[in-house]
């Protein structure tokens, strides 16, 4: 029978992540590797590797790390200066998450606000026009509501709950305006931690 | 102030000099915890120039995971100080690879020849010398060739001692991202050393 380890075609079906892995695991490798000469060679060379790389020379530190007082100083001084600048390194576990939360729980308003029959179905203040009518009508009604006509405010009876008059554009309502403060809290965040990393990699 | 040294039952003097140096360090005392920093400096510079092989990147990486335990040292609730500094290095060189790679690329630095030598009373033989210092500047050219990813993941594997999981969690991965950047990385570096390994062999 031919010598599989002399065959290269042979050796090309072999795994070499196969032999990789087999060191980690302590084993000697599979049948198929032992009987191929340059799987073996492989898996003796990447041993020779393993071994080396902790026993190798290492360059000379170059300065001595200890702390000054003034560095003390300093340091302690800006903590929550480190807080700012841990934002998009690898400490910063919080802003991404955070900023994509706001910016959804935004975008989410603001389509609920817009959309008059989701809004409406799910009676959530200020979405869609029929709601804010029957909204109005329920909190303001018997009293005096005053109205605004041509500019002026006016105090209107009571029947004059707001509905006839009511010019509200759909950015008045208070849940868009949440939704806009949430989005434009995730925006900020977001371009906060653009614009951190950015600096950073400047330094 | 909490009492490390009550909460962490330990019988190893090393660890235990080491807790007693955090809590001085914490109530105020620089010396203590610049004690620390002679004690640690050279291991970690050593684990972090594997995996930034520029030294004066490396240098500046270990000077802010200082500056960085420094600030931080409330947060260290006991257990082993070494591995407490040795992640917020892991993490600081991590950073330093991350800032690289938005640079345009350069190679990392060649050392100077004297740079690879061992050290006086370590070996007699100047062969041996010599081959050793051969080999260490041929695995640190490699190691320089790799991803950073799998550089950082054979670094912490071989040369740590970390196990698949710590490393996962260390660098925000899975378990078997963690094998296949071990893996792949060392058949890198046979490909890279090429007929180098003639060094390492026999």
């Amino acid at each position: 029978m031919a010598d599989p380890g002399a065959d290269p075609a042979v050796h090309r079906r072999h795994d070499r992540l196969v032999i990789a892995a087999a060191i980690d695991g302590g084993t000697a490798g599979p049948s198929w590797q032992r009987a191929c000469l340059a799987c073996t060679s492989l898996y003796t060379d990447l041993v020779a590797i393993r071994s080396s790389i902790p026993t190798s020379t290492i360059p000379p530190r170059l300065r001595d790390h200890r702390l000054t007082a003034a560095d003390a100083e300093r340091l302690r001084r800006r903590a929550w200066r480190s807080m700012i600048g841990a934002i998009g390194t690898s400490r910063d576990a919080v802003t991404r998450p955070l900023a994509t939360s706001l910016t959804t729980l935004g975008l989410a308003g603001l389509l609920l606000g817009s959309v008059p029959a989701i809004g409406g179905s799910l009676g959530l203040p200020g979405a869609g026009g029929a709601t804010m009518a029957s909204h109005r009508a329920e909190v303001w009604a018997p009293r005096a509501v005053p109205t605004v006509v041509d500019g002026v405010a006016t105090t209107g009876g009571e029947g004059a709950t707001g509905v006839a008059v009511d010019g509200r554009t759909p950015l008045e309502s208070p849940m868009n305006r949440l939704s806009l403060l949430l989005l434009a809290g995730g925006a900020t965040l977001l371009g906060a931690r653009r614009l951190a990393i950015h600096l950073g990699s400047l330094r | 102030m909490e009492d490390l040294r009550s909460t962490t039952v330990t019988d190893d003097p090393v660890q235990r000099r080491d807790l007693i140096l955090i809590e001085r360090a914490r109530a105020g005392d620089l010396d203590a915890f610049n004690d620390l920093v002679v004690l640690y400096q050279d291991s970690l510079f050593a684990l972090v120039v594997r995996m930034v092989p520029d030294r004066d990147q490396a240098s500046d990486a270990v000077q802010e995971a200082f500056f960085s335990a420094f600030r931080n040292l409330k947060s260290f609730r006991g257990g082993s100080v070494k591995s407490w500094l040795n992640r917020i290095c892991v993490n600081a060189a991590m950073d330093t690879q991350r800032l690289r790679k938005r640079r345009p690329s350069q190679p990392y630095p060649e050392l100077e020849d004297e740079s690879w030598q061992p050290k006086v009373g370590d070996e007699v033989d100047p062969e041996r010398i010599a081959v050793h210092a051969e080999q260490s500047r041929a695995i640190a050219a490699a190691l320089a060739r790799i991803t950073d990813d799998q550089r950082t993941a054979i670094v912490l594997y071989d040369v740590e001692g970390y196990d698949y999981s710590e490393i996962a969690e260390m660098t925000g991965v899975s378990l078997g991202t963690v094998k296949s950047r071990i893996h792949r990385g060392r058949l890198s570096l046979r490909d890279i050393l090429g007929e180098r390994m003639e060094l390492f062999r026999g």
